[in-house]
């Protein structure tokens, strides 16, 4: 793997699968109306290689007025949402009600966008800490690794764990060790959780 | 009946198990994607990722008929 790391930046180049034209497309959109957003969740795990298939990509967007938000939707041009055609009611009903909403392009019902606001402190926070990548020259803002791992291994599920396991291997010697056990401490999380990662019992 | 046969303990034993060996493989897969040129790994994943997509785009767009 070539992969460049420097800072808050990761720069590299591969193939992309059908996630990835989805995550560039939609996220050149959002910059274009200068919307800020970090993808996270399982696609960035897929984002780097892992072998694994997910129907969505998960984005944590800012919370923004529902007047950008309508004119954002006239500008998501060959996309249509899956919980409505009315996007009064997406904003209203949905997005300020802390429930997500989907997009996918015409004629496709998978893969799709799972969009919602940062609703809660640790959303705004991974939103804040964001950091971007540089995939085949086009920008992808995503959650910090750090934030990326902590989170799967505090959802805690067989296949949020496997996430986990292949970011930190991918990672391992870029990751700053201590944020991620900060981060892990903030969300009640046991540090014996860390060492199912690493196989240091001392982790 | 088909739970009534099999004990709780088992299950989270088989499931520990099954994690493990999980954790293991990806480790492997990492360590692969690592030693790899890009265009190599991704274009296998690519071949995976878009494939299980269309099947399953065409399925809940067509539905699936049980004769």
């Amino acid at each position: 793997m070539e992969i460049e790391y420097e800072g808050d930046k990761i720069t590299f180049e591969k193939e992309l699968t059908v996630l990835d034209e989805l995550a560039i497309d939609f996220s050149q959109i959002l910059q274009a109306y200068e919307i800020e957003h970090v993808f996270v969740a399982g696609y960035v795990a897929i984002l780097f290689g892992r072998s694994r298939v997910s129907e969505d990509v998960d984005i944590i967007v800012e919370k923004i007025s529902k007047e950008k938000f309508l004119s954002l939707w006239d500008g998501l041009d060959g996309y249509y949402c899956h919980n409505t055609s009315d996007p009064s009611e997406a904003y209203d009903e949905y997005l300020e009600k802390e429930i997500a909403i989907r997009f996918s392009k015409e004629d496709v019902v998978i893969p799709n966008v799972e969009f919602k606001f940062a609703n809660t402190e640790q959303q705004q926070r991974v939103l804040d800490e964001g950091m971007i990548v540089e995939l085949n020259g086009r920008i992808l803002p995503i959650a910090r690794i750090e934030s990326q791992i902590s989170y799967k291994l505090c959802l805690g599920s067989e296949k949020d764990i496997e996430d986990a396991k292949y970011l930190y291997d991918i990672f391992e010697k870029k990751l700053e060790m201590d944020i991620l056990r900060k981060k892990l401490k903030k969300l009640g999380i046991p540090k014996s959780r860390l060492s199912v990662l690493s196989g240091d019992q001392s982790a | 009946m088909f739970y009534q046969v099999i004990k709780v303990h088992d299950i989270d034993e088989d499931r520990r198990k099954n994690l493990e060996e999980r954790l293991r493989f990806i480790e492997e897969y990492a360590r692969w994607v690592k030693n790899t040129p890009n265009e190599i790994w991704s274009k296998q994943q690519k071949e995976i990722i878009n494939s299980v997509l269309k099947s399953a785009d065409k399925i809940e767009k067509e539905g699936i008929e049980i004769r």
